[in-house]
């Protein structure tokens, strides 16, 4: 019976059918996984709050967990504990500027509790990468402001104000100057072609001349147009409290965007 | 004459969810395995028992990335040989007795065979011609031994990597000269051995 059924064959079919299906599982996860990594730039994790407490110390860190995996306690260096497994989490802290890497290893030998903060602060920074820390003040020329709103409202506003300047400035740096720009090395082509033909004359030198001072007094009126803006961005600041506890000031001008807090 | 199966065609199907069962008893099992045989960490106990280091990015996980990379272009031109075999030959070998496995196998794949020959020989090109993926996933580190859990360079990449770098008509320069000739003539042996035998499994088969 059994000899039979090799004989005719099926085994192998059926050899054949779990390599073509373990090829397609293989494929299906790659590009699943391709996915998941690349889909959560758009969604980020939750920011998570890691609450450690031990016989001498306790700490906060606040992270989005990027991935975590457990081992067996005696192949982890540098904790502890020895018997039984150890969770580990890879987690995002951001803050580059203050603790000097985005990411850091957390173990849960310590690990008390994990919560959702509330009014956690996320910000997208043009340098240094992310933010993460509470909201504490909002500065106005070095001055705090004090207003009828909620700090945050406050906050939100000024950073829209500060995202319309920007747009000016990008539309200003970019469009305006740079066409004058453009328009210069148009400039400077026509002579070099005048001068290779043997045409430049006196008075086409003398017009090309009077082009460019034309085009040169434009820019020197974009050019205070475009410092007065960079005075107002750098109008305001704010003040956060970062998971160890200290306080440091941002320039607003450097912050692109937030995550809203949930409130 | 056995009785039609049920299951057939959809065998692979069936067995998807077999092979993603495999892998969730795999990935539960690989930890106290290790535990069990390897003191709870392989890398280690690899380089302690057995002289065997362990690099991050190694042959082995460019292998699978390079089996990755060739699939397409295997499957697309086999696929497409294996279709065109006369369905009248197949019929035939049906209806003569002969079992499924045993068409395919004695009919369908021979009559194939050329096409099926060049199919992998091109899968074989591209992965010998691939520069960056190697480069990428293996660490490019240009030390390398037989062991297949370290990384290495191929001549592609080297020449890539250190061309522009290297001084004219220097050493060094015609080092990388002489490593693109050996690329070259590795490739045309490989490629002139492959297009002999298509020829003669075509002559041998064409009478089908």
């Amino acid at each position: 019976m059994i000899r039979q059924w090799f004989k005719s064959g099926t085994p192998w079919i059926w050899l054949n059918a779990g390599a073509v299906s373990i090829a397609l599982v293989a494929v299906f996860g790659l590009l699943f996984l391709i996915m998941v990594r690349g889909m959560s730039h758009f969604w980020p994790a939750d920011v998570h709050a890691f609450h450690f407490a031990n016989a001498e110390q306790s700490m906060t860190v606040i992270a989005e967990e990027i991935e975590s995996e457990t081992l067996p306690a005696n192949t982890v260096p540098n904790i502890q504990q020895t018997e039984g497994d150890v969770t580990r989490y890879l987690v995002k802290t951001g803050n580059r500027d203050i603790l000097g890497s985005d990411f850091k290893w957390i173990y849960d030998t310590d690990l008390q509790s994990r919560d959702l903060p509330e009014d956690i602060m996320v910000l997208e920074r043009i340098e240094w990468g992310n933010f993460y820390g509470y909201l504490t003040a909002v500065y106005e020329n070095g001055e705090p402001v004090e207003s009828s709103q909620t700090l945050w409202s406050e906050f939100e506003q000024r950073l829209q104000r500060v995202s319309e300047i920007r747009e000016q400035l990008l539309h200003l740096e970019k469009s305006e100057i740079g066409s004058i720009n453009y328009q210069l090395e148009r400039l400077r082509l026509e002579q070099k072609r005048l001068e290779l033909d043997n045409e430049l004359t006196d008075s086409a030198l003398q017009e090309i001349e009077q082009q460019r001072q034309a085009l040169d007094s434009e820019y020197q009126a974009l050019l205070k147009q475009t410092s007065e803006l960079y005075r107002q961005i750098n109008r305001d600041s704010i003040r956060a409290r970062v998971m160890d506890g200290s306080e440091v000031t941002i320039a607003m001008e450097k912050i692109i965007k937030h995550g809203s807090p949930i409130r | 004459m056995p009785n039609k199966s049920v299951f057939e065609g959809w065998e692979a199907a069936l067995l998807i969810p077999v092979v993603l069962l495999m892998i969730w008893l795999a990935t539960n099992i690989s930890s106290p395995l290790e535990q069990l045989f390897f003191d709870g960490d392989m890398r280690k106990y690899m380089s302690n028992e057995w002289g065997l280091t362990y690099d991050q990015r190694n042959s082995l996980v460019v292998g699978l990335i390079m089996g990755f990379a060739v699939i397409p272009t295997i499957f697309s031109i086999a696929e497409d040989a294996l279709f065109s075999v006369p369905q009248h030959l197949i019929r035939g070998s049906l209806a003569l007795g002969a079992s499924r496995w045993q068409t395919m196998m004695r009919v369908v794949i021979p009559a194939a065979s050329p096409a099926l020959f060049s199919a992998v020989m091109m899968g074989f090109g591209r992965a010998v011609g691939e520069t960056m993926i190697v480069l990428m996933a293996t660490g490019n580190t240009p030390l390398m031994d037989m062991s297949i859990f370290q990384g290495m360079r191929t001549l592609a990449a080297n020449i890539a990597v250190e061309v522009p770098e290297a001084e004219v008509a220097s050493t060094h320069y015609r080092i990388l000269f002489l490593a693109a000739l050996i690329l070259f003539l590795f490739t045309f042996i490989f490629n002139t051995l492959a297009e002999v035998i298509r020829h003669r499994l075509r002559k041998r088969y064409s009478g089908l």
